[in-house]
């Protein structure tokens, strides 16, 4: 059998993986499978305490093991960092309290990961415990003080935004409806758990290797960390096992093996225990939320106001976003008179958390959706007709200073409507079976950089050779997502020629232009955008050396396949042959591109978080029975429809809505990174924290629909992340259908489905 | 990863020098390992030597006996238990419990032996190294405090094999090996104890699975988290026998709800030759529900588990009716 | 701390290294063997990620101890298209058709989990050549996929058992 070797792949044939061979043949080299000549391996001690002051590391036992290189402690080992530039708040290694169980406090460097892990179990660490914080919005006086950086007590951030008069708008209104919801936290569980082998070389560079989705972003937090300028920290990112957002900024392993480095004057690897991973985190934060929405009497939208309070965790990751996303995309998919956004985060003692897959949009989507399908139950009308009552239009500006380009939304709406029979069978299947359905929208990239600055979000650098290969080289990371086969694919698109001359160089700080990294859906959009700019300059190259070499204009030029011609001329010669006149003419053929967004319309603080060149937008039937006996939800069928502008690779993108979607199903029936009271997490392995099987999975009908977007490299928006959001309350909704409980928090895990219905059998026996 | 201590793996290949190798200080049975090379890992079990079952002939023969009942060996696999055609035929009950384990590869790692002995969890013990770290000792590590049951003086751990209730409704009995063999129903095997759960001496193993000839119709369910991988929340077995129109000598077992499977005797007071109507069923399954008293230290949370054994038993009697219609009856 | 002398046949080749007892066999074939195609996922037997075959059984490398595998055969994802070949006296450049399947199909995506699928997945195909829905998810039940939702691995085992009934 052999593959129809992607080698010999046209551009018109679009592989799934430009990789897959390696990936299936076990060639493809994760972050742990890499082996450094003299390699040492790292471990790091972690606290047993959620909260507590550290009286005292001794290291000295840990140091006469066998094995032992280097064993080091937090004070004085590195500069607090973290991934928002307001939030500097991070130390590699504790320095004198911890605040999260699992929080790194020591790291030792051995000859083998065995010594190193006996090593660092030696490590004797004296604490003094103190009451651990669990609960966000808390502000009691008595509990201490998680940050000492925290506005007041341990509330971290406090974001308001109003737009129009939302106060007006829900007393005039002819009828209004308030909601909660409690949305549980949930880890990325990512395959691969997080790993890193770093080398201080003598000569003061250093290099690092990481399982990272943002290897900029690792490169400018770790030269802050260790002190030493930007440029001599060179990072690069192995095949990545998956990342969701879990791997999306500087994490304390990647520091402590730069530090034992140093120390032992070898390369160092940490590879984190699937443990480790969850108390890392930087997972879908836990919010409590409460909406409120005044209808008119054509039930349209006339306020809305929203509420949330999110519980961080010890450290602020990307915090401040997190909060403000839980307010910014309600309006891309309704249209509303005035908006009202308050937003909390709290500091607590368990591990932090940050973006994960719909970063912010995910937990407010869930109560949003629930919300209108209760109005709609209120005002008797259809679920998806309320919403078609209230869609945001195409090419329109929302409440909130959106720019809206291209909206595939009404769509979605048709077409789940449609695979699912919704209007024969909504409403009349039997007790216990029940549709649910909801919509959303998520962005293509955020309009902003996390740190200002007024350079390019991604660069794009193609060089042609004289052997007709055309390498090309980008900052980007493939994190699973297919971002290295949409470069090439449109690589080879863009150039007109075949896609076994494209060679890649990604996720390398040194070899390649600033991107700024796998998140917030952006690479597609942005990447593309470059690299559509820079092969649009190496062809003008190509032409113009051409039309020189022919003697004819640059007008006159066109191409046949790979061939450049003159129409109606009779010249014509290959790709690569005009590829050695340009080179003739100019020297080493290069050409770079980079790509900038348009500022936000907004001018409001926080506008920064929400604008996005382009909206993808998504829908989703859920078709669940509730067994009364067990408790279990069934999702029997999901319908997804979802609008990614032009799919630039059909087999991907279809890939990524499956993926999506069943992993807002784990969210919606069984994940959650849940604390007992004393702190300690409710079991940090895979038996603990349940993720979706494939007995656990149902059929999945999928429908594409858009249209191309005039902002997306030949129209691409995105599809990694948007089809997820509906995923979830589509289920919640489906399970009220079914069983007429309404749940008020999530996951709908079958102990949490029993106690409900027992609770409603005994209220419906008195 | 957490690397497993120095220790030794003992590899006899028959019966004497297996005896041997268990008699020695600190040596523990090791049947396919899932079970306990993570216990060890974790630092939950202990041990300085394995004895590997495996390479002993005896111990890997299905065999049917003269007398009509079957004899499994212990470490036959739980892969093989669900496709043997002497259990499939005669005891699809224990089959369907045998599937119902972890996952394909666990199941053809795993053994039968094994899974009858496997360690009681507890959300408060069975979690990685540090997460015990500050937590202070309770009983099943040797400290005088349980997390799960603040006032109870014993571990309440739960026995989390699924083919247990299955093997107790069909009437196994289990041979022990040691000093000298013995012999004893399997609801006899388990002390109630969390901590020491099951009845076997130090060099001491279980040998074999005695199943009856002429067994009873049995039905086995499992409630869990997910549908594949998970352990159980709680698992039912009924059993009864078609006699003159009539469903007699039920059992009915409810385990993966405390340490020691629960015979649920007033169930089964109530459905001997009773007139099996649906709404005896549910009956029987609210006796079974008042009948167990799960502590909150399973992966879902305790009312909801205590609630799904109800449905369980309901459903699992329900079974002994569909195959009874099945076959005639 | 006692050691022993492992004799292993991986991938059909003879191997023998100085082990100690604890180790498993997820270590030595990553770290002594320096196979990394088997991965690492949990280490505690629930995810799959470490299957390879033991005597063409799929067996969890990382809660079997190498010493109880003694004299076994090892096939791991390096050595899948080596047996496929010897078992089709084909070349040894080809692929299984599991393998190639995975690919076209877009049951690959970040490819973590792939090694270990496609090695129950092949082991499913080798015994039941034109497996149901039904059996394709029980025997992968107990392999984790965090980015594809599944649907086009069942897609990829599907065409891959047609492919080689057809070709056989
Ligand atoms: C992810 C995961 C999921 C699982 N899910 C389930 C599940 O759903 N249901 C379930 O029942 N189990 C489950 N298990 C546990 C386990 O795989 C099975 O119970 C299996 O049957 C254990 O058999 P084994 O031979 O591997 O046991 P081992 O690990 O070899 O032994 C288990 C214990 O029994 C002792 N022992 C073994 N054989 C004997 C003997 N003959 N005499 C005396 N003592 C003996 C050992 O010393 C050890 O203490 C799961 C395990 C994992 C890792
Ligand atoms: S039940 Fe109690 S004693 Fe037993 S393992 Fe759990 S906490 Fe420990
Ligand atoms: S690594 Fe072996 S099952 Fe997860
Ligand atoms: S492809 Fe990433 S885990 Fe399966």
């Amino acid at each position: 059998m052999k593959l129809e070797a992607s080698a010999r792949q046209t551009a018109q044939a679009v592989p799934n993986r430009i990789e897959s061979w390696a990936k299936v043949t076990g060639q493809a080299l994760y972050a742990d499978d890499i082996e450094w000549p003299n390699m040492a391996y790292g471990c790091l001690v972690r606290s047993p305490q959620a909260h507590a002051r550290i009286l005292g590391v001794d290291l000295a036992a840990a140091r006469s093991m066998p094995g032992v290189l280097a064993a080091i402690e937090g004070p004085g080992s590195s500069a607090p960092y973290g991934i928002m530039p307001s939030n500097q708040d991070e130390h590699a290694l504790a320095v004198d309290k911890v605040t999260y169980l699992g929080e790194p406090v020591a790291a030792i460097a051995a000859e083998s990961f065995r010594q190193a892990y006996a090593a660092a179990r030696a490590v004797r660490v004296e604490y003094e415990a103190l009451s651990p914080v669990l609960k966000a919005g808390a502000p009691e006086k008595s509990l201490p003080q998680v940050r000492e950086e925290s506005e007041t007590g341990n509330l971290h951030k406090a974001v308001d935004l109003e737009f129009g008069d939302v106060a007006t708008g829900l007393q005039t209104a002819s009828y209004r409806r308030e909601d909660r919801l409690f949305y549980q936290g949930n880890n990325h569980v990512a395959l691969e758990p997080h790993a890193v082998t770093a080398f201080w070389q003598p000569n003061g560079q250093i290099v690092v290797q990481s399982a990272t989705q943002v290897p900029h972003y690792v490169q400018r937090s770790l030269a802050k960390a260790l002190g030493v300028p930007e440029h001599l920290v060179r990072v690069m990112v192995p095949t990545l096992g998956g990342g969701f957002g879990g791997k999306s900024e500087l994490f304390p392993h990647e520091v402590a093996a730069a530090l034992l480095s140093r120390r032992c004057g070898r390369p160092v690897r940490i590879t984190l225990s699937r443990e480790d991973v969850f108390y890392t985190h930087r997972g879908r934060h836990p919010v409590a939320m409460k909406v409120e929405t005044g209808f008119d009497a054509e039930s349209r939208i006339q306020a809305m106001s929203f509420e949330s309070v999110l519980d961080g965790g010890a450290y602020g990751s990307y915090g401040i976003a997190s909060t403000y996303y839980t307010g910014a995309l309600q309006p891309t998919t309704y249209r509303m008179g005035a908006y009202r956004f308050h937003g909390e985060r709290w500091y607590t003692t368990k591990p932090p958390c940050g973006p994960k897959r719909g970063h912010g949009t995910t937990q407010p989507r869930a109560l949003l959706e629930v919300h209108m399908d209760r109005v709609a139950r209120d005002l008797g009308l259809d679920p998806i007709e309320l919403r078609r009552k209230n869609l945001q239009p195409a090419y329109s500006v929302t409440v909130n200073q959106l720019d809206i380009t291209t909206s595939g939304l009404a769509a979605c709406l048709d077409a789940v409507e449609r695979m699912s029979s919704w209007k024969e069978r909504r409403g009349r299947l039997p007790y216990g079976q029940g549709l649910g359905f909801a919509c959303s929208s998520y962005l293509s990239g955020a309009g902003l950089p996390i740190y200002w600055n007024p350079l390019p979000h991604s660069g794009v650098r193609i060089a042609v050779n004289r052997d007709g290969g055309v390498h090309v080289a980008c900052g980007l990371t493939d994190i699973g997502q297919g971002a290295n086969t949409v470069l090439a694919v449109l690589a080879a698109k863009a150039l007109g020629v075949c896609l076994e001359r494209v060679q890649l160089t990604t996720q390398d700080t040194a070899t390649t232009p600033v991107d700024l990294g796998s998140y917030s859906s952006r690479v597609t959009m942005m990447a593309g955008n470059a690299l559509l700019a820079a092969a649009q300059h190496m062809l003008s190259l190509l032409t113009e050396a051409a039309a020189h070499h022919w003697e004819v204009p640059a007008e006159a030029v066109a191409r046949d396949g790979e061939d450049f011609c003159v129409d109606g001329g009779g010249q014509r010669a290959g790709w690569t042959e005009v590829v050695r006149w340009a080179e003739a003419e100019l020297g080493p053929l290069a050409a770079s591109g980079g790509y900038t967004p348009a500022p936000p319309r907004g001018r409001h603080k926080g506008s920064g978080v929400g604008p996005s060149p382009a909206y993808s937008f998504s829908a989703c039937v859920a078709e669940v029975a509730v067994d009364d006996l067990d408790g279990r939800v069934q999702v029997k069928r999901l319908y997804v429809a979802h609008d990614p502008g032009t799919p630039l690779n059909p087999q991907s993108v279809e890939g990524q809505i499956r993926g999506g979607a069943v992993m807002g199903l784990g969210e919606a029936l069984m994940e959650a990174q849940a604390f007992n009271p004393d702190g300690r997490h409710r079991g940090p392995h895979l038996l603990g924290y349940r993720i979706p099987t494939i007995l656990d999975v149902p059929e999945i009908e999928v429908a594409v629909v858009g249209e191309p977007d005039p902002n997306g490299p030949m129209g691409a928006k995105e599809a990694g992340q948007g089809p997820l959001n509906p995923v979830i309350p589509a289920v919640l909704n489906a399970v009220r259908e079914a069983i007429g409980v309404d749940l008020s928090e999530t996951p709908l895990t079958p102990d949490r489905v029993l106690r409900a219905l027992e609770r409603r059998r005994r209220e419906e026996a008195r | 990863m957490m690397p497993l201590r120095p220790l030794a793996v003992v590899t006899p290949r028959g019966e004497e020098e297996l005896l041997r190798s268990l008699a020695v200080e600190g040596a523990v049975p090791l049947g396919g390992g899932s079970d306990l090379i993570p216990g060890l890992s974790w630092e939950l079990a202990s041990g300085d030597a394995l004895v590997s079952l495996a390479g002993v002939p005896a111990l890997r023969r299905t065999d049917a006996l003269a007398d009509g009942s079957v004899c499994l060996g212990a470490a036959v696999t739980l892969a093989e238990v669900a496709r043997h055609p002497l259990i499939l035929g005669a005891y699809p009950a224990l089959a369907d419990a045998a599937r119902a384990v972890g996952s394909w590869e666990l199941r053809a790692q795993g053994t039968i032996g094994g899974n009858v002995c496997l360690a009681t969890r507890c959300r408060f013990r069975n979690q990685p190294p540090l997460w015990r770290d500050a937590l202070q000792t309770c009983y099943q590590s040797g400290g005088d405090v349980c997390h799960a049951a603040p006032a109870s003086r014993t571990c309440v751990a739960i026995l989390s094999g699924d083919t247990v209730p299955a093997l107790a409704a069909l009437g196994a009995q289990l041979e022990i090996w040691g000093h000298a063999a013995r012999r004893l129903p399997i609801e006899d095997f388990y002390s109630g104890d969390g901590a020491h759960h099951i009845s076997l001496a130090k060099g001491e193993l279980l040998a074999a699975i005695h199943l009856p000839a002429d067994p009873p119709t049995a039905a086995f369910r499992k409630w869990r988290a997910r549908e594949s991988i998970d352990f159980p929340e709680a698992n039912a077995a009924v059993s009864a026998v078609w006699r003159e129109g009539a469903w007699r000598a039920p059992r009915v077992f409810v385990s993966a709800v405390g340490p020691a499977p629960v015979r649920v005797v007033a169930a089964e007071a109530l459905l001997d030759g009773a007139d099996w109507s649906e709404d005896l069923l549910r009956a029987a399954g609210e006796l079974a529900r008042k009948a167990v008293h799960p502590y909150d230290n399973g992966q879902l949370n305790v009312a909801g588990r205590q609630i799904a054994v109800r449905g369980l038993v309901a459903r699992a009697l329900g079974d002994l009716q569909n195959a009874r219609r099945e076959r005639g009856l | 701390m006692p050691e022993s002398v492992l004799r292993l046949i991986v991938n059909g080749r003879p191997q023998q290294l100085v082990a100690a007892d604890e180790m498993t066999l997820l270590e030595v074939v990553r770290d002594r063997l320096h196979l990394h195609g088997t991965k690492d996922g949990c280490a505690a037997g629930s995810c799959g990620s470490c299957t390879l075959w033991v005597d063409g059984v799929p067996r969890l490398a990382c809660v079997t101890l190498a010493k109880t595998v003694q004299d076994c055969e090892i096939v791991t994802i390096e050595g899948l298209a080596g047996w496929w070949g010897k078992q089709h006296a084909a070349d040894a450049a080809e692929l299984h058709p599991l393998q190639a399947a995975f690919a076209e199909q877009g049951a690959v995506q970040c490819g973590f989990c792939t090694p270990g699928m496609v090695m129950g997945g092949a082991a499913l195909l080798r015994d039941t050549p034109s497996p149901s829905r039904a059996q394709i998810q029980e025997a992968l039940s107990g392999h984790l996929c965090r980015c594809t939702g599944y649907e086009q691995i069942i897609r990829a085992v599907q065409a891959a058992g047609r492919r080689m009934l057809d070709e056989a």
